[in-house]
């Protein structure tokens, strides 16, 4: 006697052929989608100050990534040692950050790549290596520096793992579509977001913006219409600096805990970014952000939350990027936002 | 390939006068005439040389920075875990436990073993991704390397839980092997010949010549007829070799392991070790090495965690000042430019 079969689950859609339905990823999928935008977005303005410095004074700047790590410790020191108001506003740390990337920023150009622009005459090392080089010791000084943050101040119960909460309404989690979300993650995203709008604001649309990119492409043809190059070099460290610091800011929003050793993680998915996005295209570079992001989240998403198949990931596209499109994937961004938001295209040049 | 000459050049002589001073350093430690806190800081230096020429076969003959060197350090490191905690591991352990300690031979063989297979892998990677990433000239370069740091550093990372041997998976440690400084004084000094060897070979060779033709200028250098393409790859997987080897080495002396074998903090030290004894040179590495090991074990004793503070300014300093290195100060006078190659 052959007994009747039992009726058969309905039949879904087969991963990998793995025996993981549709159903179980898609949770995963939708929590790296949203994610991965949020986190993008902060990326998107960590990488906007490296994009100006790389594409227009073309200093390979490996200081990037720890200046950002600098802003992020300060903030998490100042919230530890109870300096109040910095991490009840976010805004207000912000700010106070861009404000000492400034003082930093001129000190950086001074102490470090002044002396190099115009001075290297040398058959080994070429101006780019060179300030490479320079920009490197300068990150391996202020990585050095985190020592009087975090061992000689002795501050009770204050660690190198810093954890840290805007303190942005409450309850401070929010539910999106099924997926868990601080609130401090969001508002981090939006301000990265004003951020790279007011970069992109400051180098499209005033004159200031229009010298950087003179700079850019021909530093000697504008000292013949009487402006001094190096001026604007100045600024234009000053201005990267800063936004690197006022991102540093967001960042530790978005992650809530920092050590000095991040910079191995930030400096690098940067420069990911800025290859990604174009040199010296600010938009192209915050799209390159929220790309790095959705890439970077979903692979950890699907791979069970391995951070190290994710990075492993992320890295590989540079390598890529590099090899593939050295101007970038966006490289044009800039331009078709202009065409959109500017008014008329007095000195826009059409090859 | 060879040119004349060779045996009488500064660059000889003065790795001569190294490895006989390196021997007698050896001689008097196993004799006991000297302690063997000495022994283990001649080491550290021939370590610190040996790292130091791995960088310079890409970075100061060829004009490569390559950040990414520490991948074969790391590689070499995973090579020797292998053969150590996975490989022999149930032959070490009765051994030493019955006998106190591995022979001779068993050291050695382990070592050749760990060594071809480092050979394999470094060769490999530095293969693979130097025939495609050396397209890339200076910075961009120097960029793309660091994400091969990292995209390798991330997938053998994953290996170590592959091993599923230590409880902590951050690191595999060896089963202990019993041997003493001595010993392994004696391996780090036959892989310092090779270094040597290899750097100066290269340095004196067709290939060395070629090197510093792309160095100079890389669009001429193809114009004339280098192969330049090759002649990259070719140092690239030497350099990749000397680091690989050097990984071996330093996982045997200190038994264990991890990924920070993959640390940027290798590539660094080599980058700083080059810059500061010049670029173009054979000696001026070496020289490099010997200064900065003396100038960071001073630093670590003196003021322990300022070590990157002082080290990043003097970079800085160094990059600022002098480009060019001791070697260039050197180069600079007519009555010394004799012993700069």
């Amino acid at each position: 006697m052959v007994l009747p079969h039992p009726p058969l689950p309905p039949l879904k859609w087969q991963v990998w052929g793995s025996g993981v339905t549709w159903n179980m990823i898609e949770q995963e999928l939708i929590s790296g989608i949203t994610k991965g935008i949020l986190f993008g977005s902060v990326l998107g303005a960590v990488s906007v100050g490296l994009t100006l410095i790389w594409g227009v004074m073309k200093v390979v700047n490996l200081a990037h990534g720890h200046f950002v790590i600098l802003a992020a410790m300060l903030v998490a020191f100042l919230y530890n040692t109870r300096h109040a108001a910095l991490y009840t506003d976010p805004i207000v740390a912000v700010v106070v950050m861009g404000a000492l990337g400034l003082v930093l920023g001129a000190v950086f150009y001074y102490a470090v790549l002044h002396p190099i622009i115009g001075h290297v005459d040398t058959m080994t090392l070429k101006y780019e290596m060179s300030s490479l080089m320079a920009a490197f010791g300068a990150g391996t000084a202020i990585y050095g520096f985190h020592y009087f943050l975090t061992n000689v101040v002795h501050v009770e119960g204050y660690n190198t793992n810093i954890g840290i909460l805007y303190g942005i309404g409450k309850p401070p989690y929010v539910n999106v579509g099924g997926v868990i979300l601080q609130k401090s993650m969001i508002v981090m995203a939006v301000e990265s977001f004003l951020l790279v709008i007011v970069a992109f604001m400051v180098m499209n649309l005033t004159g200031f913006g229009l010298k950087i990119r003179a700079v850019a492409q021909d530093a000697r043809a504008l000292s013949l219409v009487g402006i001094n190059p190096v001026r604007v070099k100045l600024y234009t460290t000053i201005l990267s600096t800063s936004l690197a610091m006022a991102a540093g800011a967001l960042y530790l929003g978005y992650v809530m805990q920092v050590n000095p050793g991040s910079e191995s993680i930030v400096a690098p998915l940067a420069f990911v970014i800025v290859v990604v996005g174009g040199l010296g295209s600010v938009m192209g570079t915050y799209l390159g952000g929220v790309l790095l992001g959705l890439v970077y989240q979903l692979t950890y998403e699907l791979t069970g939350q391995n951070d190290k198949i994710a990075l492993a990931v992320a890295f590989s596209i540079l390598v890529i990027a590099l090899l593939v499109r050295p101007q970038g994937v966006f490289g044009r961004a800039d331009e078709w936002f202009n065409r959109v938001f500017r008014r008329g295209g007095e000195y826009e040049e059409r090859r | 390939m060879l040119t004349a000459g060779m045996w009488k050049r500064p660059g000889f002589i003065f790795s001569l006068i190294l490895v006989v001073a390196f021997l007698g350093i050896g001689i008097a430690g196993s004799t006991g005439a000297i302690s063997i806190a000495l022994v283990s800081n001649a080491m550290d230096m021939m370590g610190m040389i040996g790292m130091a020429l791995a960088m310079a076969v890409i970075m100061s003959y060829a004009g490569y920075v390559s950040f990414g060197h520490s991948v074969f350090i790391g590689v070499g490191s995973f090579s020797s875990a292998l053969v150590f905690s996975y490989f022999y591991r149930d032959e070490i352990m009765p051994y030493v436990l019955e006998h106190g300690s591995i022979t001779t031979g068993q050291l050695v063989k382990y070592m050749v073993i760990a060594v071809i297979i480092a050979a394999i892998l470094s060769s490999i990677i530095a293969g693979l991704v130097g025939s495609v990433v050396l397209r890339l000239r200076g910075a961009f370069f120097a960029i793309a390397t660091i994400g091969l740091n990292y995209v390798v550093m991330y997938l053998v990372s994953l290996s170590i839980d592959a091993f599923n041997i230590s409880e902590n998976t951050d690191e595999i440690l060896n089963p202990n092997i019993g041997v003493s400084t001595i010993t392994k004084y004696w391996v780090y000094f036959a892989f310092f010949l090779v270094s040597i060897g290899i750097a100066y070979l290269v340095r004196v060779s067709r290939l060395g010549y070629g090197l510093a033709a792309i160095r100079e200028d890389e669009d001429a250098a193809e114009v004339l007829g280098v192969n330049t393409a090759r002649y990259k790859v070719y140092a690239f997987i030497l350099a990749a070799f000397i680091g690989a080897l050097w990984g071996t080495a330093f996982e045997l002396r200190y038994n264990h392991y991890t990924m920070g074998d993959f640390s940027l903090l290798y590539s660094v030290k080599m980058i700083i070790m080059n810059t500061l004894g010049g670029l173009g040179t054979f000696i001026g590495p070496i020289i490099g090495a010997m200064i900065y090991y003396a100038l960071e074990w001073t630093l670590i004793v003196r003021a322990g965690q300022l070590v990157f503070l002082i080290l990043g300014i003097l970079v800085v300093i160094i990059v600022a000042v002098f480009p060019d290195g001791i070697m260039g100060l050197l180069r600079k006078k007519p009555s010394l430019r004799k012993l700069v190659e």
